[in-house]
């Protein structure tokens, strides 16, 4: 289990990440998600001890700089093109197998693992951001460690890499390692992560799984659609129901389908369509992050 | 430890910056070596019994800097391309990076001057003896002239890499090492006049060459001149540590 306690960084006058607190469960996938300038990649950084801040992260107990060689403990891609442009991608993983005291044998391993043997002795100077990012994947998965902490993996994969890592990383956590992965693709997130880590403004907003997120933090609704909608409007608005016209229907809630299709009846008014509609995790982050965007577009922008 | 000091050797000898650099002094050597001193070699530098010995003075004295650029290139590319979070995840001590990189400079800085403090003589040679030429017979002071070669060149990278260790910014940092041994200290001559001597850069060249100014007329020696230049070197190493240490990695 990774276990963060009371993470802390300053950028002069910037709180970038305020007090946090968590904990990664083993042998699970965990998202972590917020909006631009959260303080996701300074949390990931103050974990692995490369920002200097307060708090203390412990890995099965232990500081990363308790173990002799951290990087057979936890792999890590927090930035794709972290490698140099001339160096190819078998000298690179090789630099990383050296000092992490890996058998270099792994290095084509998992060149295989990731797709990229038939590039392995070119120059990654042009690789685009899904080779990058492969190549990132490939370093983190070096030493086969029992953590990754991934910051945006997906960023750059074409749809068939996403469904790529995504199996990927389900299979790797599957073998009882433990992943700690953030992503802005929220409906990706909700496909592989079983749990979530919420940050915005950098305080923790949730920790916990997304079923649970999900479920505790939006109200499902009723979408019906009637050719007398503006009736059915009232009579759900008699009964204090919360009613939105949406999509040339209605939503409704506060009430359940057999509930809305008996009120509906009684009226004698035809629907449609009667159907429940569940809140998604973008609709949830949504919610939960409304007033912790760093960056937030302008209404005007947004509706053009 | 030993991991980590052969993932360093292979950082620098697994780009091509290192391979270019090296061919660049070369080409510079054969030039200035074979070729001016050599070939085109002056009558009264072919009856001076030291023509050799400056020779490798001369030679050490232009392509050190060609040993600094792969040192300092060997740090900034860390922080450039940010293989610097791959460097201090591997490790459970910054300070074990940096002892790494210390000796990893240190060998390539030796080999480098080694190299061509025995080529640049011999090209010399060679480029006289293509010439039909004959030179009168050499003193070549083996002790003096190794010390000052060997220390001149670890000097300059090392001081290059705490100049890249300060600043970590490539542009910059090569900007710096390209002025401040010449247009800083040749300017600050105005001001300091024979005190210049005292200046890090060129105290170190008053190691490898003597005087390296013919207006300096109170000079000291090449053994003061060390105890100066490694004074600078110690302090700015310990202050570039303590950054190490305490600096966020990017």
């Amino acid at each position: 289990m990774i276990k963060a306690s009371h993470l802390s960084k300053h950028f002069k006058e910037t709180l970038a990440v305020n007090d946090i607190s968590f904990e990664v469960e083993t042998g699970k996938v965990t998202g972590f998600l917020g909006p631009n300038g959260a303080g996701k990649s300074t949390t990931m950084r103050l974990m692995l001890g490369l920002d200097i801040g307060g708090g203390k992260t412990k890995f099965d107990d232990k500081l990363l700089q308790e173990y002799a060689h951290p990087s057979q403990v936890v792999g890590i891609l927090l930035e794709a093109k972290a490698y140099h442009p001339t160096r190819t991608p078998r000298n690179h993983l090789k630099i990383l197998a050296t000092a992490g005291n890996v058998k270099l044998s792994r290095v084509d391993e998992v060149l295989d693992i990731v797709g990229l043997k038939d590039v392995a002795k070119k120059s990654p100077g042009k690789f685009s951001l899904g080779m990058s990012q492969r190549l990132g994947i490939a370093a983190a998965i070096l030493a086969n460690p029992k953590y990754l902490i991934l910051d945006e993996p997906a960023n750059g994969l074409d749809p068939e890499g996403i469904v790529w890592l995504r199996e990927f990383l389900k299979s790797y956590a599957d073998d009882g390692n433990t992943i700690f992965v953030s992503s802005h693709l929220l409906a990706e997130m909700s496909q592989l992560a079983d749990n979530v880590i919420v940050i915005g403004k950098g305080k923790l907003i949730a920790s916990t799984s997304i079923k649970k997120l999900v479920s505790t933090n939006s109200k499902s609704s009723v979408f019906i659609r009637s050719p007398k909608l503006s009736q059915l409007q009232q009579l759900f608005t008699d009964k204090s129901l919360i009613v939105k016209e949406v999509d040339n229907g209605l939503e409704i809630t506060g009430a359940k389908t057999d509930e809305i299709g008996q009120i509906a009846f009684k009226s004698g008014i035809p629907l449609l369509e009667l159907a429940n509609r569940h809140a998604s995790l973008e609709d949830v982050f949504l919610e939960l992050t409304e007033n912790a965007e760093e960056f937030k577009a302008h209404e005007a922008a947004k509706g053009k | 430890m030993i991991n980590t000091i052969k993932a360093e050797f292979k950082k620098l000898f697994t780009v091509r910056s290192t391979y270019a650099i090296f061919g660049i002094a070369l080409l510079l050597v054969i030039f200035f070596t074979f070729y001016i001193s050599g070939w085109r070699i002056d009558s009264a530098d072919l009856h001076n019994p030291t023509t050799l010995a400056s020779d490798i003075t001369g030679a050490i004295d232009v392509i050190s800097i060609f040993a600094a650029l792969s040192a300092l290139l060997l740090i900034t590319h860390e922080y450039r391309y940010n293989t610097i979070m791959y460097s201090l995840t591997s490790v459970n001590n910054r300070s074990k990076i940096l002892i790494a990189k210390i000796l990893v400079i240190t060998g390539y800085a030796l080999l480098f001057t080694a190299i061509f403090a025995v080529l640049s003589p011999l090209l010399s040679v060679l480029g006289i003896d293509l010439h039909h030429l004959k030179l009168v017979p050499q003193i070549i002071p083996y002790k003096t002239l190794i010390w000052h070669c060997l220390f001149y060149g670890w000097g300059y990278v090392m001081a290059a890499s705490v100049i890249a260790l300060l600043i970590r910014n490539q542009v910059a940092a090569i900007i710096t090492l390209f002025i401040a041994p010449g247009t800083i200290e040749a300017l600050l001559y105005l001001w300091l006049k024979n005190s210049v001597v005292y200046l890090p850069f060129t105290a170190l060249r008053v190691v490898l060459m003597g005087h390296p100014d013919q207006r300096i007329t109170v000079g000291i020696t090449p053994y003061h001149a060390l105890l100066v230049f490694m004074g600078y070197l110690l302090v700015s190493w310990a202050v570039a540590w303590v950054l190490f240490l305490r600096r966020d990695a990017n």
